[in-house]
């Protein structure tokens, strides 16, 4: 098969939600949507040593993150599975040569989470209360603390739930299927609106 | 809610979960005949027992065993498969075509 970079022209990517109402908000809660930010996945027996080999840090455990620099985060989601999600887009480029010095390893797979999820930021105190509401895991501060993962359902949709913090900020990261973005986007607005 | 307690995410509601069949031993493709074969695929024994199946966490696109009760549908333990298989299955070599005996 012939091989092709998931990282291609990042320039060209387009993210599918309507942020207009964004600003209407009261809500302390501050949405971002970095759906058009790098990111990269990789899976597979190798994918632990491979990540090591380029001199990232690896949690130890399945559901951990943890940051390298100062905003890319790197995601545990199993034992043999790891997603890099660059925050800031400041990455670019190790994104992409990662994802080309994989490409020969027989043990290694690339994950399309470039193209196949959306990806927002949440930050505030009242987070936590927000995702309450649509939640059945508990993400508050002292239960879920920071490099926690959930992979769990959030407003009925499967999604991947990271709490992280960078630069003295915590957030949480949420990354879901990309074709209910523009759904999930304008319930997390609903369910933010009342914490003013 | 239904909870269950999923082997890579701990606790989380029945929703979560999709079913995906009874764990059965797979016969050897390459010397079992068809009727065997649709045995295993097809069929299954739906008694009043303790059962161990195959069950899948959505969100996290993650597969493990389950051993609930069909009566109570209590479920008792869930494990990673790497517990009951320790090594990967090859396909490559195909089956002989054979003329199934009829009864």
């Amino acid at each position: 098969m012939e091989s092709f970079s998931l990282s291609a022209v990042p320039n060209l990517r387009k993210s599918r939600i309507d942020l207009s109402d964004t600003g209407s908000s009261t809500s302390s809660i501050r949405y971002q949507d970095c759906t058009v930010n790098s990111r990269v996945g990789f899976r597979g027996q190798g994918a632990a040593s491979f990540l090591t080999s380029q001199g990232l840090p690896i949690p130890s455990q399945a559901n951990q993150s943890l940051l390298f620099e100062d905003s890319l985060v790197v995601l545990r989601l199993s034992k043999t599975e790891f997603w890099l999600v660059d925050i800031e887009n400041t990455y670019h480029e190790l994104i992409e040569k990662l994802e080309l010095s994989s490409e020969p390893l027989e043990d290694v797979y690339r994950l399309f989470c470039q193209h196949s999820h959306a990806c927002f930021l949440f930050s505030g105190e009242q987070t936590a209360s927000m995702f309450s509401k649509v939640c059945g895991v508990d993400l508050r501060g002292d239960v879920f603390p920071v490099g926690s993962i959930a992979q769990t359902s959030v407003a009925r949709v499967n999604a991947i739930v990271a709490r992280q913090e960078g630069k003295g900020k915590e957030y949480y990261l949420l990354l879901s299927d990309l074709a209910s973005s523009q759904y999930l986007w304008e319930a997390l607005l609903d369910a933010g609106s009342e914490f003013a | 809610m239904k909870m269950m307690n999923c082997p890579l995410n701990g606790l989380r509601n029945i929703s979560e979960f999709v079913y995906g069949g009874e764990v059965k031993s797979m016969p050897d493709h390459v010397t079992c005949s068809d009727k065997e074969w649709a045995d295993y695929v097809f069929y299954s024994e739906n008694t009043i027992r303790v059962v161990m199946e195959w069950w899948f966490h959505s969100p996290s696109g993650y597969w493990f065993i389950a051993e609930r009760h069909t009566a109570s549908d209590e479920i008792l333990n869930t494990y990673d498969p790497s517990e009951r298989f320790t090594k990967r299955v090859e396909f490559d070599s195909a089956a002989a075509v054979t003329e199934e005996k009829r009864a």
